[in-house]
């Protein structure tokens, strides 16, 4: 616990020194609600494009954001950040310390989820206090349990593209992945206007119950069924990317080229 | 408390390291002495576990190298400029690997004092120079006193008081177990053995 504790307070600390990004970041989220919002406002929608449930084309989208911040942490968080390990030489010592290597994955997950938790903490303020989001039947412990959940389910697959960036030493494709699994299911548009094969992809992507949990537990629904979902994605992901992980350490201590970038 | 057993290291068709047997109990310093390019790094990588050897084994403690039990027990400071987080001050670094080990902070003043170190934990790391990280680097490799030291050309970029502390640490931890890297004539005098490698 004190590895993860030392790890998240490590990846604050980095963050904070870079105070222009990290006012970047939180202004450019806010600019990326406020789109949806005035696009919400000038564009009508197509004819039986469902919104689950949100009262407005922008409350869909918003839940939709906020998910896909969360998404985006636990799945892609890691791997950049031992990607960076890797580029500045800390990886090595890293690994010499007596942590175990599922600390380090977890430890290298936990600020980024943090920080992501913080943020759709602030986008939800912004749009319920100045967007006139309504949140009457907002299932607030729903909503937690939902970011929760999507978190564990996705650090799975975090961990194991961690796992291929210490043996490849590349990770742009698990951006591209996650956003690839994000657009076709859900985040910011009905799967009822994407085409019948997209649909069919987007309905078997595990971001599904992610979006749909949330907006659920935003807007009124049930989102128990989606919450045991990820969970059942959790508990198959978690302990095979694990062994994942390891099993990379192993071969690059092997290859000689756990210090190589 | 460090025994290596008939080492060998290849990368690729290259051997690096053959045949390398030897033994270092709590007490002694061992002097990895060679040129550039004789595999005295990869000898330390293996010994801290970060680097599994081709074939051979080597045991710290009792515990296969890289091992968590084995790790925990050794201290290591290996290229050294670039193992440290730049944009964190030298404290915070020392901070981060003391909790890592499960070490308290209060040792990482105690360490920052022996050494006299104050001005250089509260500078960023990016600011220092390659001789003050080097010096960052020896404190990691202390914390926590672990029994086993692996230091990777202790002495490089020192000054003569940086030096002279360096070995000043090292003569009060004279329990501890040392294997260091040099390719320095005048670091010999500090060691109880060699073994020479060469390319």
């Amino acid at each position: 616990m004190s590895a993860l504790a030392a790890l998240a307070r490590r990846d604050l600390l980095l963050t904070a020194s870079y105070r222009t990004g990290f006012a970047f970041d939180l202004a450019w989220g806010t600019i990326d609600v406020l789109v949806y919002y005035f696009i919400s406002r000038v564009v009508g929608l197509a004819p039986g494009a469902g919104l689950q449930g949100a009262p407005s084309y922008f409350a869909f989208a918003l839940a939709g954001i906020l998910m896909s911040l969360i998404v985006s942490s636990a799945g892609s968080e890691i791997a950049s950040g031992l990607r960076q390990e890797q580029l500045t030489g800390t990886l090595e010592l890293l690994v010499a310390q007596p942590v175990r290597s599922a600390s380090l994955a977890f430890g290298t997950a936990a600020f980024p989820f943090l920080y992501a938790l913080a943020r759709v903490a602030l986008y939800l303020a912004i749009a319920v206090a100045g967007l006139g989001l309504a949140t009457g039947s907002t299932d607030w412990l729903g909503v937690a349990a939902m970011l929760v959940v999507a978190g564990l389910a996705f650090v799975g697959l975090g961990i194991a593209a961690a796992a291929a960036v210490v043996v490849f030493k590349r990770g742009a494709i698990v951006d591209a992945a996650i956003f690839a699994m994000t657009f076709v299911s859900g985040a910011l548009f009905p799967l009822s206007v994407l085409p019948g094969w997209l649909q069919a992809i987007g309905k078997v992507m595990p971001t599904r119950p992610a979006f749909d949990g949330l907006r659920a537990a935003l807007f009124g629904g049930s989102w128990g069924t989606d919450a045991l979902v990820l969970l059942g994605v959790a508990a198959l992901t978690i302990p095979v990317s694990l062994v994942l992980f390891e099993l990379a350490l192993a071969h690059a201590k092997r290859r000689g080229t756990l210090a190589q970038y | 408390m460090l025994q290596i057993d008939r080492l060998a290291r290849c990368f690729g068709a290259r051997g690096v390291l053959a045949d390398v047997t030897l033994q270092v109990d709590r007490g002694q310093r061992l002097a990895l002495h060679g040129p550039n390019g004789s595999g005295k790094t990869t000898l330390l990588r293996c010994l801290l576990g970060t680097l599994t050897p081709s074939s051979g084994s080597v045991s710290v403690g009792g515990h296969r190298a890289g091992t968590r039990a084995a790790r925990a027990a050794t201290g290591a400071s290996l290229a050294q400029e670039r193992s440290f987080y730049l944009r964190l001050t030298g404290g915070e670094n020392l901070r981060l690997f003391a909790r890592l080990r499960g070490v308290p902070a209060a040792a990482v003043d105690a360490l920052v004092d022996e050494l006299a170190l104050h001005e250089l934990v509260a500078q960023r790391a990016d600011r220092c120079s390659t001789g003050q990280l080097q010096q960052l680097a020896f404190v990691r490799a202390l914390l926590g006193d672990p029994p086993l030291l692996l230091l990777d050309e202790p002495t490089r970029s020192l000054d003569a008081d940086a030096r002279a502390r360096l070995w000043a640490a090292l003569d009060r931890r004279m329990d501890a177990a040392v294997v260091f890297a040099t390719h320095l004539d005048d670091d010999l005098a500090h060691a109880t053995s060699v073994h020479e490698l060469a390319r």
